[in-house]
């Protein structure tokens, strides 16, 4: 073995590509793209070293058997280089190990052939020791195997390079330089190699390519951590970029738009033909309402509204500069963020938090008005247990909302009232109803109240019941109040019946003397107690007369006091018209047989032989009236008339020739008390004022009319209209 | 005051516990031509009329013992005094009126005495 400088240098070249090998695999053995460099390292590693060492030995047999092992790498290096190529740009389909076994194949081939070539010499054809200076290289004449692997490989260096020189003419800058590096790297062995195979070589004899493959691992060694080969990966940005939803777009330093993704194109609404090369804010001003101009943009994300499109839309707006490693400002990228749906989910959001806010204040203000309602309010569930009291419950009741709270409104029973009205009460209420009502409860210290209660049902959306709300209001003073007038008023009206059995007693024990003055003053008249002089008979008449009034008043107190206390009950039937005279012209007689006044009564044939009505509260009606007209009539007469006015009523009419009733006093005259005033009246009589009042009264009861016509010193006439038959309110 | 009836005379009976009442009714029906005789009491009443069979009875309602109603209805009852003509006289008004159909004659106190003495010559038999 000797070591000459071909031989040194090959060992260098494998040591190189070793160590870069082992380099790469430590720093990176697990990125993307480390298997296929490494390998390829490992394949230039290879080649180099069993290329050195048959250089340097002596024996051609051996020398043959060194370039036989230095195959293994020859025909791995290629193959290596297209996958990494692939690894690049990101070639999917170039992945995976059936895709590698595929690249295999031939280089298999061409081991075989070069193993075998001793029985068949299809890879070398002949081969000749050629001495060189103190060594000896192989020359060889080539066979179709060799040009098989040198064409194969050519083929993917070619295709290599130009998908790298693609990349390079396409990308960025970093694109540019990382497709650069490896365009070197896979256009340097293809070099060596083509001086060598075509004997263009300035070192006679000796094979470059090694050496070339050593280079290209070095600068894609290079390249990985220089220039982050692998890491990214352009087709996959490039894709990520077309595919993203945001518009991008790249302007240079000058603002001219560089780039437009498709989703920028769409939101502009434009191709990337018609805006690559104009100036952004040209573009922005047609397409897109940017606030200011995009160097004025903040760096920050900026809130759009673009109602270029059919509805408004909002964006997101982010303008990045891009810089150099000089800090200078070499291009800007605007990305277009479309946040409609999000815009429109924060203004939905805003609305429905207005209209909450809405809601609570309305809330709080049922909830103030519950809070200071002056009426008791407490709301339970379906069972009737208390869920809420307001204060005014604890107010009145003294149970505290914790003490009140999960219990039922039973907790305030007083017990004054019987299972059947809470029975009722549960009936209306769960039945959707609402039940009002005044119960007598119990408060926490025991005292009663009373209260009046509204309880209603609420109802959900669906009609359902949910709750019951119970409205109270404390009434124990105007219940108080209620029983003292109840007691009032039984005390009034038990004074009334006093009253009435009072003037009862006084009307008996008052005829009886009363009798006695009348009958007695009569007989003296009469001569039974010996013959009576001009003087005495005109002396008694005037007891008599006396006697009458006193009689026709006490009989008027009686009525009136009847009618007040409700005491007088009608016995209304059919009787004959003259029953109306009984015993009434003796009363009036007396008066009127004084006062020199004829009575004159008249019946109209067919009001024979039945009229209606009470006859005897009847009687006194005309019994008052004959009274009044006797009263008021100095001479003349006094005609009591009964007829019929038409076929359902009959009537009963008192005339008299009097001093008649002013008009202005003929609407008063029915009142109670009330007399016609001025002098002559007063001494001329001396009434009770009640006679008319009680007439007016008894027509009533009756359901009959009174009227009067009268003029001044014309006379009166009363008409009483009653009805024939019994009507609906009598028959009651 | 009692007078031995004579028949010649139809009777008059006086049933009224008021004594000078019973006196102006007596004197009257005298002026009437009635014989008189006055009870006081109603008990006695209703005893006195198991004897005897007035023309007309004057009758007060409010009496000692027994009610004046009572001996009208007593009377009423009795076929015997089938003929009796009854005059109520009375300080009740109400009262006189729930009775009329059972007696002849209503009459209200006080009395007219002249209006007594035309109603008993009217119910002379």
């Amino acid at each position: 073995m000797v070591l000459n400088s071909y031989a040194f240098a090959s060992m260098i070249s494998a040591l190189i590509s070793g160590g870069t090998a082992v380099f790469v695999w430590r720093k990176h053995g697990r990125g993307p793209a480390a298997g296929p460099l490494i390998s390829f390292m490992l394949a230039a590693t290879l080649w180099s070293f069993f290329y050195a060492l048959e250089l340097a030995v002596t024996s051609v047999p051996l020398k043959i058997l060194f370039a036989q092992i230095e195959y293994l790498g020859i025909t791995s290096t290629a193959p290596m280089a297209f996958v990494m190529v692939n690894e690049y740009i990101n070639r999917e389909r170039w992945k995976g190990a059936r895709r590698f076994l595929l690249l295999g194949i031939i280089p298999f081939i061409v081991n075989v052939a070069v193993l075998t070539n001793a029985f068949h010499g299809l890879f070398w054809a002949d081969i000749i020791p050629l001495q060189i200076d103190s060594f000896v290289v192989l020359k060889v004449k080539y066979g179709p195997f060799f040009w098989l692997n040198t064409g194969y490989a050519y083929l993917l260096l070619l295709w290599g390079t130009w998908q790298l020189g693609r990349v390079a003419a396409r990308e960025g800058t970093l694109r540019r330089a990382q497709a650069g590096v490896m365009l070197a790297g896979i256009l340097l062995p293809w070099l060596g190699n083509f001086l060598y195979v075509f004997g263009k070589n300035p070192f006679p004899g000796l094979d470059l390519t090694p050496f070339c493959f050593t280079l290209t691992g070095l600068a894609f060694a290079w390249g990985l951590f220089r220039l982050n080969l692998f890491n990214l990966l352009p087709v996959a940005r490039s894709a990520v970029i077309e595919n993203m939803p945001d518009g991008v777009i790249v302007l240079d330093a000058g603002d001219q738009v560089m780039d437009v993704n498709p989703a920028a194109r769409k939101t502009l609404g434009v191709e990337s033909t018609e805006i690559v090369g104009q100036l952004a804010d040209v573009v922005f001003s047609k397409y897109f309402p940017l606030p200011v101009s995009v160097r004025q943009m903040p760096e920050t994300l900026t809130e759009v509204m673009s109602s270029r499109l059919a509805e408004t839309q909002y964006f997101n707006v982010l303008v990045t500069p891009l810089k150099n490693r000089n800090r200078q400002i070499t291009g800007r990228i605007i990305t277009l963020h479309n946040a409609t749906l999000l815009k429109r989910a924060e203004i939905r959001l805003r609305a429905s938090q207005q209209q909450l806010e809405t809601q609570n204040a309305e809330l709080r203000k049922f909830s103030r008005a519950v809070e200071q309602s002056g009426s008791t309010i407490v709301i339970t569930d379906l069972n009737g247990v208390i869920e809420f009291v307001n204060p005014m419950f604890t107010q009145i009741t003294g149970f505290l909302p914790e003490e009140a709270i999960g219990h039922t409104p039973a907790i305030l029973k007083s017990g004054k009232h019987g299972p059947e009205l809470y029975q009722e009460m549960w009936r209306v209420i769960s039945g959707g109803g609402v039940w009002q009502g005044e119960l007598i409860n119990k408060k926490k210290n025991g005292e009663f109240y009373w209260e009046a209660v509204t309880i209603s049902p609420v109802k959900d959306a669906a009609g359902k019941i949910t709750h019951y709300l119970a409205i109270k209001d404390d009434i124990t003073r105007r219940k108080e109040m209620e029983m003292d007038l109840a007691q009032a008023r039984d005390e009034a009206l038990e004074a009334s019946r006093l009253k009435s059995q009072l003037l009862a007693n006084v009307s008996h024990d008052m005829r009886s003397p009363l009798g006695s003055i009348l009958g007695f003053t009569e007989m003296l008249q009469q001569g039974i107690y010996g013959a009576m002089s001009a003087r005495q008979y005109e002396i008694l008449t005037k007891v008599i007369q006396s006697t009458e009034q006193l009689l026709n008043f006490l009989n008027n107190l009686i009525n009136q006091a009847q009618i007040e206390s409700g005491k007088i009950v009608l016995n209304a039937r059919l009787f004959p018209p003259e029953d109306v005279f009984d015993s009434v012209q003796s009363t009036a007689a007396a008066l009127a047989q004084a006062k020199n006044l004829v009575i004159t009564n008249r019946i109209e044939p067919d009001t024979r032989p039945f009229v209606y009505g009470d006859p005897y509260w009847i009687r006194q009606i005309v019994s008052n009236l004959i009274s009044n007209a006797v009263k008021f009539t100095e001479q003349g007469a006094i005609d009591v008339y009964i007829f019929k006015p038409d076929s359902t009523h009959w009537a009963i009419q008192v005339k008299d020739t009097g001093i008649g009733i002013p008009e202005e006093a003929q609407s008063h005259v029915f009142e109670s008390f009330w007399q016609v005033d001025g002098g002559i009246t007063k001494k001329q009589s001396s009434g009770s004022g009640l006679g008319l009042s009680i007439v007016k009264q008894l027509v009533t009861l009756m359901n009959g009319e009174i009227s009067l016509a009268s003029r001044v010193n014309q006379g009166a006439t009363f008409t009483i209209t009653l009805p024939l038959i019994a009507d609906a309110g009598e028959t009651k | 005051m009692s007078t031995a009836p004579q028949l010649e005379k139809p009777l008059a009976l006086i049933v009224e516990d008021d004594i000078a009442q019973a006196g102006i009714f007596e004197q009257a029906l005298q002026m009437a031509d009635f014989e008189t005789q006055i009870i006081t009491d109603g008990q006695a009443a209703l005893d006195i009329l198991q004897t005897i069979t007035p023309s007309l009875v004057v009758l007060d309602l409010h009496l000692p013992n027994v009610s004046g109603e009572e001996i009208l209805r007593a009377i009423r009852a009795e076929p015997r005094l089938a003929g009796v003509r009854v005059m109520l006289a009375t300080a009740n008004p109400l009262a006189a009126e729930s009775l009329r159909k059972l007696s002849d004659l209503v009459l209200l106190k006080p009395i007219s005495f002249h209006q007594l003495r035309d109603m008993a010559i009217r119910l002379r038999p």
